[in-house]
């Protein structure tokens, strides 16, 4: 069972989607927080798995709500919902800590996937999107950390194929190897690199220029 | 933030329209100054007119040539005034002209002179850059000149035959040199002085031109965020509302969605319909505007040093979104103003009253206190009327014992309130 937070300052936007994640055999709704302030408290309260966040709201907004949640349990996964294909505030709910970003008026499918594939956490929500994204809001800080030169050969090679967005059984198939093995390598990139999921993996390779393929 | 504003709903002027009305105003300034040289004109001809009739009938010695010649000269001036500021240098010329043949056939036409110095005044003020120069030069040679023909004609200095001493040149520069010079060069020079402050107001208007239409963009630019934050906030409940209700199970949660789809419709309608008849605000970006906003609102400007102190009554009541809005912008345009042209070591009052009872709403009161000499007529004042009228509320603004006062009330919305 996914336990699923929803918050947004229209409590019947709230309802809504509600309705499509109670709908779920695999998801529940722990709770709604009409804006940044309530969203941190129910966090703490409901440790829900996914947060869906709306970035513009009263007291606090979703920004610095993300970081707030983030930082008291990491493992919690916020999916930032913005009007705009190309949201600043969601670039920067994204450095801030958030797992991805979808668009509030995406097709409910996608809602449901998104919030199943940041629980997962194998795979990047909408990556060419995240790509765009930075490509319009990124600043390009071209010098590479020396974290990365720790990563061993075949570990830049899989940083390269998650940077693009690909999900591990994708990767697994264009190497060779087993998901299993590819899942191991991606969590020892993240460690080395100090990042906390593959979206900030796609970030940081996008804000250092390593990855080649940018389409 | 002394004008009067008025109450009508006043479209904003294009670029286009603010041009034609600069182009009526400069055909309307055209047409008085040609109104003001026809009589300058008919002064100058009877002002040159009198004094000839009066020679005539006192002298009698001139010819029926120096007569006509006269005429010709009095027409002369009465057309070089006319055509002064379109052709000062041909005027300029021309009565020079005239007058330096006046001199060397010793006409009895000394109001010349007159003409003389308003064309020199005209050359100043209208001419360009080689005119003015030209007509300095003129000034300073032409006076030479009538002092050289007044010592050798007119004998004044020595008598013929005998060479000029210094003291005597002397006396020739100081007394029949310098003095024509003077007064010929102050024409000149008080022209030109006129021109340059005429260029500096029309500088300083257009600047505020300017400075109108800047606000005008800002404040198109503030309705479209405003009529997104509507509409974006009503559709994207109505997306919700409507996948939640295609994957519901629940018949009775999909009326409902029905039913909330409806009527978050029809008030963004309504909203809509509002916006896009508000033409007149400004305001600076801001992500969300609401009257929630209000206390960062005024943070805000405190950071920018005015001190404003904010008194908030009463227990929330629900606003209708376009009433908040419209209440938000209010205030800081009014916080806005007490910053631009309030005297800003005075704090600026905010009281923020929500009343419930029979007739709940708010009433928002701000006022600053006015500086010495209050600047320009902020528009925006306008701004806040047409903007309470249309979100259903009313604003009235005015001056009260040194202080500026704005003041809007909208009542609460009636009714179950959809969307935001």
């Amino acid at each position: 069972m996914i336990r699923v937070l929803i918050v947004d300052d229209q409590a019947l936007f709230r309802g809504g989607i509600r309705m499509l994640l109670e709908s779920q055999p695999d998801m529940t709704c722990v709770g709604e927080a009409a804006d940044g302030a309530q969203a941190v408290r129910l966090a703490e309260e409901q440790q829900p798995d996914v947060i869906l966040m709306d970035v513009r709201m009263p007291v606090l907004d979703g920004i610095a709500a993300t970081e707030r949640i983030v930082r008291a349990r990491p493992e919690s996964r916020v999916v930032v919902l913005t009007t705009f294909d190309l949201d600043e505030a969601a670039a920067r709910a994204i450095r801030a800590g958030a797992s991805g970003f979808i668009l509030k008026d995406a097709e409910p499918e996608l809602v449901l996937a998104a919030v199943r594939t940041v629980h997962a956490g194998n795979e990047v929500v909408a990556a060419s999107a995240t790509r765009e994204l930075f490509k319009a809001f990124g600043s390009q800080r071209r010098r590479i950390p020396a974290e990365f030169a720790a990563l061993t050969e075949r570990e830049r090679e899989i940083f390269g194929l998650a940077a693009r967005g690909l999900s591990n059984t994708e990767i697994a198939r264009s190497e060779f190897v087993s998901e299993a093995t590819v899942k191991t390598h991606v969590s020892r990139v993240l460690a080395k690199l100090g990042l906390r999921d593959r979206v900030q993996l796609v970030v940081f390779a996008y804000e250092h220029g390593l990855v080649g393929d940018q389409r | 933030m002394t004008a009067a504003p008025t109450d009508e709903a006043v479209p904003a002027p294009g670029g286009d329209a603010a041009d034609a009305a600069a182009a009526e105003e400069l055909r309307r300034q055209d047409r008085r100054a040609l109104r003001a040289d026809g009589i300058l004109a008919a002064v100058t001809t009877v002002l040159t007119g009198i004094p000839t009739a009066i020679m005539w009938v006192l002298l009698a010695n001139g010819t029926a040539f120096h007569w006509a010649f006269c005429a010709l000269v009095a027409a002369a001036i009465a057309g070089a005034v006319l055509v002064r500021r379109t052709h000062p240098v041909l005027a300029l010329l021309a009565l020079t002209g005239l007058a330096a043949i006046h001199v060397a056939i010793a006409a009895p036409m000394f109001p010349v002179w007159f003409g003389v110095l308003v064309v020199l005044y005209s050359a100043g003020r209208f001419a360009r850059w080689p005119g003015r120069l030209g007509a300095l030069g003129l000034a300073l040679v032409a006076s030479l000149l009538a002092a050289i023909w007044l010592a050798t004609e007119g004998g004044l200095a020595v008598g013929p035959g005998t060479l000029p001493t210094v003291p005597d040149i002397l006396r020739l520069v100081a007394f029949a040199w310098i003095p024509p010079m003077m007064l010929f060069s102050i024409a000149v020079l008080v022209g030109w002085g006129v021109a340059a402050v005429a260029r500096s107001e029309a500088a300083s208007k257009e600047a505020l031109v300017s400075t109108r239409r800047a606000d005008e963009q800002e404040e198109r630019a503030a309705l479209a965020r405003d009529m997104h934050d509507v509409v974006a906030h009503s559709l994207a409940v109505v997306i919700a509302q409507a996948n939640g209700a295609r994957y519901t199970p629940d018949p009775e949660a999909k009326d409902r969605s029905l039913e909330v789809i409806a009527g978050t419709a029809k008030q963004a309608l309504g909203d809509v319909r509002l916006l896009l008849g508000q033409l007149r605000h400004s305001q600076a970006a801001d992500p969300v505007a609401s009257l929630e906003g209000a206390p960062a609102l005024i943070a805000r400007i405190r950071a920018s040093g005015l001190d404003v102190r904010l008194v908030e009554l009463g227990a929330a009541v629900p606003l209708p979104r376009t009433a908040d809005i419209a209440a938000y912008r209010i205030l800081q345009e009014a916080l806005t103003n007490a910053l631009r042209h309030g005297d800003t070591s005075q704090p600026v009052h905010v009281r923020l009253q929500r009343e419930g009872g029979p007739q709940p709403g708010i009433v928002l009161d701000v006022h600053n206190r006015l500086r010495a000499h209050p600047g320009v007529a902020g528009h925006g004042v306008r701004g806040m009327h047409e903007r309470a009228r249309l979100a259903g509320g009313d604003a009235w603004t005015g001056v009260e014992d040194g202080w500026f006062r704005v003041r809007a009330a909208f009542p609460a919305s009636a009714g179950r309130r959809l969307g935001r």
